[in-house]
C-alpha cells in the first residue's frame, strides 16, 4: 500500500519566483540558513506570505542566552541541532544518510575543512555555510545551495566520499511543523509587536554604543569581522525582514507602517552585511570606516521601527542604555561558533 | 527612478562622478590601477567583474558623501550592462537629492 503524499512528489527548490523576496541574491532578506528552511516550508506547501508568518518572532537582534548557533526556534517549526566534535563528522554520517534517504530533509553545516569548494577546503575547520541536502541516490547527495548557480536552479550533487562524510559535523531537521495556512493575515501584528518594543530598545542601545564607544571604525580581526557578518546577515538582517512581510498585508494602517520601516531597516541591515563582506575580501582602511559609518545608519533605521513599533501600541518610548558589551559578547560568541575550530578564540578585540 | 544616459547631468558632473567611482575601485575595493585607467563607460559590467559587494561600496561612498539614499536594487549587478548605466543612476539619484534640498 502507498503512503505516498503530495508532498513525497513535490521537489525541494530553491525558486526566486516563489521564495520571500528573492529578487538578485539569495542573501536577499534571509541567509543560507532561513532559505534552506523555506524550501522545507515551502515543499509542505506553505506560500511565502505562510512562510514570513510561520518564522517571523518577536525581535531579539542582539540574541539573549548562550546559543549562537543560527536562530532556531520559530512559530511555525523548530530547528534541532545535532553536533559533533571537529574530527568526529563521520560519526554523524549514517544519520544524516539515513533521514534523507528516508524522506527527511537536512539542513547540514558542513565542516569547510572537508567540504568540496568551500575557500578553506584543506585548511581550516571553519563552519560559515548551510546547504539542505534532500535527496540521496546513487548519484550522491543532493543540496540545494544559495552559493550554487542561479542557472543550475541552486543545485548540487555530491558524490558519497571520505570527505563528504567527514564534513557532516552539524546538522539540524526540523521539528514540529505547523501545517500552512494556520496565521491569517495580521494576525501576527499582536504576537510580534508588543514583545519587540524591550527588547528592541536594549538592541538599538547596544548597537549605537558598539558604534560610539566600542568599535571606532579602526581595522579588526578577520575573524571579528567574519563573525559581525555572521550575525548582520544571520539575525539582524532576517528578524527585520521577517517581521516586515509577516505584517505586510495588514488592513491595519499602523501595522503596515511597522512593516515599511521594517523591511526598510532589513534592507539597511543587508547593505551593511555586504560592506562587511568587502572587509573579508578587500582589506583596506576604508571600508572599515565606510562598513562603521553605516552601523549608525542601520541604528536609526531600528529607531524608525521603534518608533513605529511604539505608536502602534501607544506607547512611549522606553529610554534605556547600552555599554555595548552584550553586542561584543554575541559577535565573539558568533565567531567562536563558526570560526572557533574546536577551541577558544584568541581574545578578539576592537580596539 | 528613470534612467537617461546622463541627460539630467552635465558632462562635468559625469565626469566627476566617474573619477569617483575610479577612487573608490582603487582606494576602497583593491582594483587594479591599471583596469581602472583604462575604465570607459562603454565597458561592460560583467567584464569588470563588479559584484553586489563591490557596488555595495560604491554606493556607500555616494551615500555617505552626498547624504542621500540607494535602493538595494541599485546594488544589483545584473541591472546593468554597461558602466554608463552605473553612472547614470548615481547621477540620477545625486540630482534627484540636490533638487530636493533646493
Amino acid at each position: 500500500m502507498s503512503h505516498a503524499t503530495a508532498e513525497d512528489d513535490r521537489p525541494y527548490v530553491f525558486d526566486p519566483a516563489t521564495a520571500l523576496g528573492w529578487k538578485n541574491i539569495g542573501l536577499d532578506g534571509l541567509g543560507c540558513f532561513l532559505r534552506s528552511v523555506e524550501a522545507v516550508l515551502l515543499h509542505q506547501g506553505y506560500g511565502a506570505a505562510d512562510v514570513a508568518r510561520g518564522l517571523a518572532a518577536p525581535l531579539d537582534l542582539v540574541r539573549r542566552g548562550e546559543w549562537y548557533g543560527p536562530m532556531s526556534e520559530f512559530p511555525a517549526c523548530t530547528a534541532r541541532w545535532y553536533l559533533s566534535d571537529i574530527g568526529e563528522g563521520r560519526s554523524q554520517w549514517p544519520r544524516v544518510a539515513e533521514l534523507v534517504t528516508s524522506g527527511t530533509p537536512v539542513v547540514l553545516m558542513p565542516d569547510g575543512h572537508h567540504w568540496p569548494g568551500d575557500d578553506h577546503e584543506g585548511k581550516e575547520h571553519y563552519h560559515h555555510h548551510m546547504v539542505l541536502a534532500h535527496r540521496l541516490d546513487a548519484e550522491g547527495l543532493h543540496l540545494l545551495d544559495t552559493d550554487a548557480p542561479a542557472d543550475g536552479g541552486h543545485r548540487r550533487i555530491l558524490p558519497v566520499d571520505d570527505a563528504l562524510r567527514s564534513s557532516c559535523t552539524r546538522y539540524a531537521v526540523l521539528e514540529r511543523i505547523d501545517p500552512p495556512g494556520g496565521r491569517r493575515p495580521g494576525e501576527p501584528a499582536t504576537a510580534l509587536v508588543r514583545p519587540s518594543l524591550v527588547p528592541l530598545a536594549e538592541d538599538i542601545a547596544e548597537l549605537r554604543a558598539f558604534h560610539g564607544e566600542v568599535w571606532s571604525g579602526a581595522r579588526l580581526p578577520l575573524l571579528l569581522a567574519k563573525g559581525m557578518d555572521v550575525w548582520v546577515l544571520g539575525d539582524v538582517q532576517p528578524q527585520l525582514f521577517l517581521l516586515g512581510h509577516a505584517l505586510a498585508e495588514s488592513d491595519d494602517p499602523r501595522v503596515a507602517e511597522v512593516s515599511r520601516a521594517s523591511l526598510a531597516a532589513a534592507a539597511r541591515a543587508q547593505k551593511v552585511g555586504l560592506l562587511l563582506l568587502g572587509l573579508h575580501r578587500f582589506r583596506s582602511e576604508g571600508v572599515y570606516a565606510m562598513a562603521h559609518e553605516e552601523i549608525a545608519v542601520l541604528a536609526d533605521a531600528c529607531e524608525e521601527l521603534l518608533a513605529a513599533m511604539c505608536r502602534y501600541a501607544g506607547v512611549e518610548r522606553l529610554r534605556v542604555t547600552g555599554d555595548g558589551l552584550r553586542l561584543v559578547q554575541r559577535l565573539r560568541g558568533e565567531a567562536q561558533w563558526c570560526f572557533g575550530e574546536g577551541r577558544p578564540l584568541p581574545d578578539l578585540s576592537f580596539d | 527612478m528613470t534612467l537617461n544616459s546622463g541627460n539630467s547631468s552635465s558632462t562635468a558632473d559625469r565626469t566627476v562622478i566617474f573619477d569617483e567611482v575610479r577612487k573608490v575601485l582603487v582606494e576602497q575595493c583593491g582594483t587594479p590601477d591599471d583596469i581602472v585607467v583604462n575604465l570607459t563607460e562603454q565597458d561592460l559590467m560583467d567584464e569588470l567583474g563588479l559584484d553586489s559587494i563591490t557596488l555595495a561600496y560604491v554606493f556607500t561612498y555616494f551615500e555617505q558623501k552626498h547624504d542621500l539614499t540607494f535602493e538595494n536594487d541599485d546594488i544589483d549587478p545584473l541591472r546593468y550592462q554597461t558602466v554608463s548605466e552605473l553612472i547614470d543612476v548615481l547621477a540620477g539619484r545625486i540630482s534627484e537629492a540636490a533638487a530636493e534640498a533646493r
